[in-house]
């Protein structure tokens, strides 16, 4: 947790509001506690000191990552409640109420058990703060819009990406506060409705936070702050990673159609993920555009193929990408990403500059050269730390907005898919306005067949 | 090279395979006799070849005592070259997660990679779970038919101090710890490869230091509780100690973004390993013996371990 009497070292160059920690709230709160009551901002009501005023979580999106930002909301303060839940299978809601509630009791001590003596335990009944009737459990395709008019303050969005344009244009609409998971559209017509989203976000005074949870780390915050200091000097390239391997995987089941057998596997597929580079290694080129501090790169060229991938699961994607983005005063921006098995590992971020370079990973935070440093401090927890901050903007009335920065970050990566795919260099303004629709609108969004794109071919795929 | 239990334990009657027959005259001695054999009449150490691969695990024996039988220690921590075969299928069964191939869940897909770029081939495995390591050694004991398991703390602190009365392996010297392990001092943030440094008086490396080592923590109450012991490469000079004990945390996941947490891979416990153990052979002396366990003996025989959750062949192997 950072400290609360210095400014946050990075306030991300968009951001209208907000920075508060889970401290600041914490401290803002004993501060109230010298008046006995306090005015909800939700509609008037009068709570006392010690009882916060409930904020109303709905999740669209109940797998494990949606599950995961909606247990990050119920441990942002003791207020957040969940109200209702959304997906398009219903088994899916259920097991997301039972984590949730699971993960709200106590934990239990870890042991070596056999499975048979864990199955003898008795399930733990469902905790005060997750309970959802039926009634505010919606199935379907259009499940978002009844759960946006179900009475829920804050909406988490957490559906494969393709279709969420549509599920935030939908919630900004509503007025509610949106915590927004990565990546936030697949193609430029997504991207270019996430920036009216924003900017209308903005004018609502609504929080809308990202799910680019590195901007939260507390780690990576102070290094990106040593950057933009001026430790290194004036920034000439930037070199950043993401080689892993492959992800899960779902056989097709008799009686799936294509568009289930797709959702199942919507991380290989690119109308509904955007490609692995878009989906996954986005986080990789948000630590680019992070740096660059709201320098857009002019363009893109760039490799990619798909060598590995085998079977129908794999969907239509590409396995590897390597990208050069062109930055004005001839910053250079290299990336490199793979998700094939039994390679060399590495995701890590390298920022070179005049005077010194600077090294990132998920362990290491240190900088060489003339002036050196090396990030000593303790780290966080950058999931909860989004909805910390996201929810005391709430209950501060300082909405904090990731809008533009988020849709950006978003857009260099489908613009560096577009280069890799078509074999062109690809400028930012075709990219943002491009017409490449790959998501289909939610007058198609329905059980059926769906064809999907062939894999494309540098040189040969036109861009549009 | 040793192949089923069941076999082990009749060649070990009547016949000097793997220098082992010094285990045969037991036969004739008094049936609850404690054994402490000499040094010289332990069984030998062996490279246990996992099937099909040019992969081997070194297996050191560590001597019985005090009415507690022994067993063999695998000499260093288990490294990527072994765990791989295990986590992506690559011993010859498909690619692909939940196989039925050998009746074992393998490990999800990690989402991040586990070896965080500290390195690969050669370096101990880090990221895992207790339920990845336990479910690793139920794999090895039907590659190979040979039981492995996990250590209990008792047994890791006895083999890892080889004898030692000391804080550390080698004494009390803090000096030397450099020369043995792979700790805050010298490791510069990250794992190192395998037996890099001195082994201790029984030829096991990096039990201080590097990754640490999942163990079962036997309590009063009779709880298996889950313990890393050793110490890491992020520990100082008195967290790298035989003693040296850590329980699971939250935070050893605090970044795995989906609920549930993985069962398999602990994102932020880039230091979470294993050492594998394989009891010797019971003889009819040893398994009365066994009656009067020890008070930390996890109450497992060998062929308890060499079973469990197996598939039909290696039972019927034995049987």
């Amino acid at each position: 947790m950072s400290n609360p009497d210095e400014k946050q070292p990075n306030e991300p160059l968009f951001r209208d509001g907000g920075g508060f920690t889970r401290r600041q709230f914490v401290q803002t709160s004993a501060a109230m506690a010298a008046v006995p009551l306090i005015i909800s901002p939700f509609g008037g009501q009068v709570f006392g000191a010690d009882e916060l005023p409930p904020i109303k979580i709905g999740l669209v999106g109940c797998g494990g990552r949606g599950t995961g930002a909606a247990m990050q909301a119920l441990h942002a303060d003791d207020g957040v409640v969940l109200h209702a839940l959304a997906d398009v299978f219903a088994p899916k809601i259920e097991r997301s109420q039972k984590n949730l509630s699971d993960g709200l009791w106590p934990k239990e001590e870890e042991t070596d058990e056999d499975e048979d003596e864990k199955k003898e335990k008795p399930e733990k009944p469902i905790h005060p703060r997750c309970q959802v009737p039926d009634s505010r459990k919606f199935v379907g395709f259009d499940a978002y819009q009844k759960l946006l008019a179900s009475g829920v303050d804050v909406v988490l969005l957490a559906t494969p990406p393709g279709f969420r344009p549509w599920h935030l244009a939908a919630a900004i609409n509503a007025g509610k506060h949106v915590f927004c998971e990565k990546p936030m559209a697949t193609d430029g017509p997504g991207v270019r409705s996430v920036l009216e989203s924003a900017k209308l976000a903005r004018e609502k005074k609504l929080s809308l936070v990202s799910g680019f949870c590195w901007r939260y780390h507390t780690a990576k915050r102070a290094t990106i702050a040593e950057i933009e200091n001026g430790r290194i000097g004036d920034l000439r390239a930037i070199y950043t990673t993401y080689n892993t391997g492959p992800l899960h995987r779902n056989d097709r089941k008799e009686g799936w159609s294509d568009c289930e057998f797709q959702l199942r596997n919507w991380q290989h597929f690119d109308h509904l993920s955007g490609d692995h580079l878009v989906e996954q290694a986005v986080h990789s080129l948000d630590k680019m555009m992070w740096v660059m501090n709201g320098v857009l790169p002019e363009k893109v060229t760039g490799v990619g193929g798909r060598i590995a991938r085998e079977g129908e699961s794999s969907g239509n994607i590409y396995d590897h990408f390597g990208l050069t983005y062109e930055f004005p005063n001839g910053v250079r921006g290299f990336h490199m990403s793979r998700q094939i098995p039994n390679c060399a590992n590495d995701n890590s971020d390298l920022f070179i500059g005049a005077r010194g370079t600077a090294y990132m990973d998920w362990d290491h935070h240190k900088i060489t050269g003339e002036s050196e440093w090396t990030f000593d401090g303790k780290s966080n927890d950058m999931y909860q730390q989004e909805h910390d901050e996201l929810f005391a903007s709430i209950r501060a009335g300082k909405p904090m907005n990731d809008g533009d920065w988020m849709a950006y970050s978003t857009l260099a990566a489908i613009m560096g898919r577009m280069a890799a795919y078509t074999g062109r260099t690809v400028t930012w303004q075709e990219a943002l306005e491009s017409e490449e629709a790959l998501m289909p609108g939610p007058d198609q969004w329905q059980w059926g067949s769906l064809a999907t794109n062939p894999v494309p071919v540098p040189g040969k795929a036109k861009m549009s | 090279m040793p192949t089923s239990l069941g076999r082990w334990s009749v060649l070990l009657c009547g016949s000097s395979l793997l220098g082992a027959a010094s285990f045969a005259p037991l036969a004739g001695q008094e049936p609850a006799a404690v054994v402490t054999p000499s040094a010289a009449a332990l069984p030998a150490a062996y490279l246990e070849t996992l099937p099909g691969t040019r992969v081997s695990i070194r297996m050191v024996p560590i001597p019985p005592a005090d009415g507690k039988p022994g067993f063999w220690l695998s000499e260093c921590e288990i490294t990527w070259d072994a765990y791989d075969l295990f986590i992506f299928g690559i011993d010859g069964a498909r690619d692909r997660e939940g196989d039925a191939v050998d009746a074992y869940t393998r490990p999800s897909k990690p989402y991040i990679p586990p070896d965080r770029g500290f390195g690969h081939e050669g370096y101990p495995v880090i990221s895992s779970s207790f339920k990845n390591a336990k479910q690793f050694c139920r794999w090895l004991s039907a590659k190979t038919r040979n039981g492995y398991r996990l250590p209990t703390v008792a047994e890791w602190r006895y083999a890892a101090g080889a004898g030692s009365t000391g804080k550390w392996c080698f004494g009390d010297d803090p000096a030397q710890l450099g020369d043995y392990a792979w700790f805050d001092g010298n490791a510069d943030w990250t794992t190192h490869p395998v037996r890099k440094k001195k082994p201790n008086a029984w030829g096991v490396y990096d039990a201080h230091g590097n990754a640490g080592e999942w163990c079962v923590e036997v309590g009063k109450d009779g709880k298996r509780r889950v313990v890393l012991c050793g110490g890491t490469f992020e520990g100082q000079t008195d967290e790298v100690t035989l003693s040296a004990l850590e329980r699971p945390e939250e935070r050893w996941q605090m970044s795995d973004p989906q609920i549930p947490k993985s069962k398999w891979w602990l994102s932020d416990a880039p230091f979470a390993g294993l050492r594998i153990l394989r009891p010797f052979p019971v003889t009819e002396v040893e398994t009365d013996a066994k009656k009067k366990p020890g008070p930390d003996s996890s109450g497992k025989t060998s062929e308890q371990s060499a079973t469990v959750g197996s598939g039909s062949s290696p039972q019927k192997e034995e049987r």
